[in-house]
């Protein structure tokens, strides 16, 4: 879905003469733009979705895979990789990950980017403090400062020498590695399972029946409840003249997500009337038509294998 | 608060996996006796829309915008126990479909998204709400404090998860496998985004959403009325034998991961690993020259003292080479005798050439 121009760009905010005496700053430096940004996120979403779906429909190796097994296998690989402590296993795993990927005609380029364009970012701003030994005391790995006096800030003193530790800069690679090959799993598993066969897959997991037609119903009904998010947004944007006020932006939004309850609550009865009348009791029915082949049991088993190899390695490693 | 992978060890999540996984099953069981055969749709819209909540950019003071996680609203709306499936599921969705917060730390994220902040914010919004009437001033300053305070309980549990990690789990030589900071970094870390931010901001939220629903639809914050039954017998019901029966198998075997933790090795290994390497392949010495280990000290002397995992790697590496060998010939084999057969599977569609 593309929003048309003129609904692209944010209005200026004309400046009256007869407003400027009233308000004390007519022009605010920041105006937040929370109608474009959610508008943005919907967008981004069933973008997201639809991209997804079409790649889970491509065929390839991963797409084949009975979901159960899958799912079995890619959460046997997910636990592996975060008990391992090793770089070049965990780094192994991945080039593993990347081969099932080109199998499974996943644009490995695509998947290289999403993850590793965002997980360094985000992880490492946070790990960059736990380098340095003022934060976490370790061994030298790079000099950075040497000060005269020691530096304190109030009463909290450090020490003279301020250094990268090697316990602080391997900790924050694996950590970054941990973190990115997680993702790269788990975004696989979504990108070639489509969705309804992900949720019958998780049924024959200890999962109770409830759980999962809940999960069905709000996967379906989270399209329907945002795309009514997206008409009201839609309609603010079209009649907004940026000359609300902050206090009045938020206001909109206690109250569209009141509204959105209301709406919500409405159509759960509509939804619970139209179940009623086609039979519906309180038990649940499904079907469910999975055919194991040898090929998925094979997968599984290899993946088990490598989990338990690699781990048993790791602890060779020692470390 | 969304919590990837990797910040929190396998043990962690195991733990608060079976506690989150318990609490569902319990949350399940009151909603279905409270709500009837009504409650599949309400739940999934409930779920919808609080994964729709979390959608929602909102404007603060300083010209950016914030998320709202909308987990107390809900539990004033549709009471604890809806909200916590509620909010647990959405969590799902997002983690399965969208990649926001990890597989893995699912336990933990909904442990305590969907289950602290609903449970604190329905305790406070009660007690300070009181009996006061339905369009009482009282009950939107008991929603302002109760979003704020719940989602402040939330963010200082998933601080407390975050500082028991380098507690927990580190190498020999000190260097943190998991999140790095102690909990008196990770505590302050945590709760200072949340108290100055995200805390008001849910706070005002869920104020104004009640305040709107007072004047213009005080019919639905009546749907809940807190119900003075309380059923005598809390066994689950027969539905859940299968989740009970895999959870306990879940409870019996998590210590047998804790056994295997990494401080315990760690402590072993630097005293006992000389010499040890009957089975480490030439790579992997490579690898550990790189890595400056202690490992190579005693090189020389095979060990005559293997170590329990020397041989099951052994084992294990003969075992994976032989499946795959079976693999590869079954493989070639059905290669040569059904040329060019099409799966059934992910392609149906794609004609025979």
């Amino acid at each position: 879905m593309e929003l048309p121009l003129w609904l692209q760009k944010n209005s200026e905010l004309p400046t009256f003469p007869s407003l400027q005496s009233s308000s004390p700053a007519p022009q605010k430096a920041k105006r937040s733009n929370f109608i474009q940004k959610t508008l943005q996120g919907i967008v981004h979403l069933i973008r997201e979705s639809v991209y997804s779906e079409e790649i889970a429909l491509r065929p390839g190796f991963l797409q084949a895979m009975d979901p159960r097994l899958k799912l079995l296998a890619i959460f046997s690989l997910l636990i592996t990789v975060n008990l391992l402590r090793h770089l070049p296993l965990l780094w192994g795993i991945y080039l593993g990950i990347l081969t099932l990927a080109m199998l499974s005609k996943v644009p490995s380029r695509f998947l290289i980017q999403r993850v590793w364009f965002v997980i360094p970012l985000f992880t490492g701003i946070m790990v960059l403090p736990a380098l340095f030994n003022w934060v976490r005391p370790g061994d030298l790995l790079w000099q950075i400062w040497t000060f005269a006096t020691p530096p304190h800030i109030g009463p909290v003193h450090f020490p003279p020498e301020l250094f990268i530790t090697r316990q602080g800069f391997w900790g924050a690679v694996l950590l970054i590695s941990r973190v990115g090959i997680s993702v790269t799993l788990a975004v696989l598993l979504t990108l070639t399972t489509r969705w309804n066969n992900l949720l019958r897959a998780l049924r024959t997991f200890f999962v109770p029946k409830i759980f999962i037609v809940t999960l069905e119903m709000t996967y379906r009904y989270i399209f329907v409840l945002i795309t009514l998010l997206e008409d009201m947004f839609l309609a603010r944007k079209a009649r907004d003249a940026g000359q609300s006020s902050g206090a009045e932006q938020r206001r909109f939004v206690g109250s569209s997500i009141a509204h959105l309850f209301g709406k919500s609550l409405q159509m759960s009865e509509e939804v619970y009337t139209s179940m009623t009348a086609r039979g519906y009791t309180g038990e649940i029915h499904t079907l469910q038509h999975f055919q194991l082949r040898w090929m998925d049991v094979f997968s599984l088993g290899v993946s088990l294998m490598a989990s338990l190899t690699l781990y048993a390695a790791d602890k060779v490693l020692g470390g | 608060m969304h919590i990837p992978d990797g910040y929190l060890s396998p043990q962690t999540n195991a733990v608060l996996g079976v506690v989150s996984a318990l609490t569902a099953a319990g949350a399940a069981y009151k909603t279905s006796k409270t709500v009837q055969s009504k409650y599949i749709p309400l739940l999934s819209i409930g779920a919808a829309f609080s994964f729709t909540i979390m959608m929602f950019n909102i404007p603060i003071p300083d010209g950016t915008t914030a998320h709202a996680v909308g987990g107390t609203l809900l539990a004033i709306l549709l009471g604890p126990w809806a909200a916590m499936i509620g909010v647990s599921i959405a969590l799902v969705i997002q983690a399965l479909f969208f990649g926001d917060g990890g597989i893995l730390a699912l336990g933990a994220n909904i442990f305590n998204m969907g289950i602290i902040l609903p449970l604190v914010g329905y305790a406070v919004y009660r007690l300070i709400a009181g009996q006061s009437a339905v369009e009482s001033k009282r009950r939107l300053i008991a929603a302002a404090v109760a979003g704020y305070l719940a989602i402040n309980v939330a963010a200082l549990v998933a601080g407390v998860e975050f500082g028991l990690q380098p507690l927990l789990f580190h190498s020999a030589n000190g260097m943190p496998l998991y999140s790095p900071y102690g909990l008196n970094v990770a505590l302050p870390a945590m709760l200072f985004g949340h108290v100055i931010i995200a805390g008001p901001v849910e706070g005002l939220v869920t104020f104004l959403a009640l305040s709107y629903l007072q004047r213009n639809n005080p019919a639905l914050l009546q749907i809940m009325r807190p119900s003075t039954v309380h059923s005598a017998d809390h066994n689950p019901s027969p539905r859940y034998g299968k989740l009970i029966t895999g959870i306990l198998a879940l409870v019996v075997l998590s210590p047998l991961g804790l056994l295997a933790s990494g401080t315990a090795w760690g402590e072993w290994s630097s005293e006992e690993i000389q010499g040890q390497l009957g089975f480490v392949p030439a790579g992997m010495q490579k690898l550990n020259t790189f890595w400056d280990h202690a490992l190579l000290k005693g090189y020389g002397a095979p060990a005559l003292t293997q170590t329990f995992w020397q041989q099951s790697l052994g084992y294990l590496l003969s075992a994976f080479v032989g499946l795959l060998a079976i693999g590869g010939t079954a493989y070639v084999l059905q290669r040569l005798f059904r040329k060019g057969e099409v799966r059934n599977g992910a392609s149906t569609l794609v004609a025979k050439k």
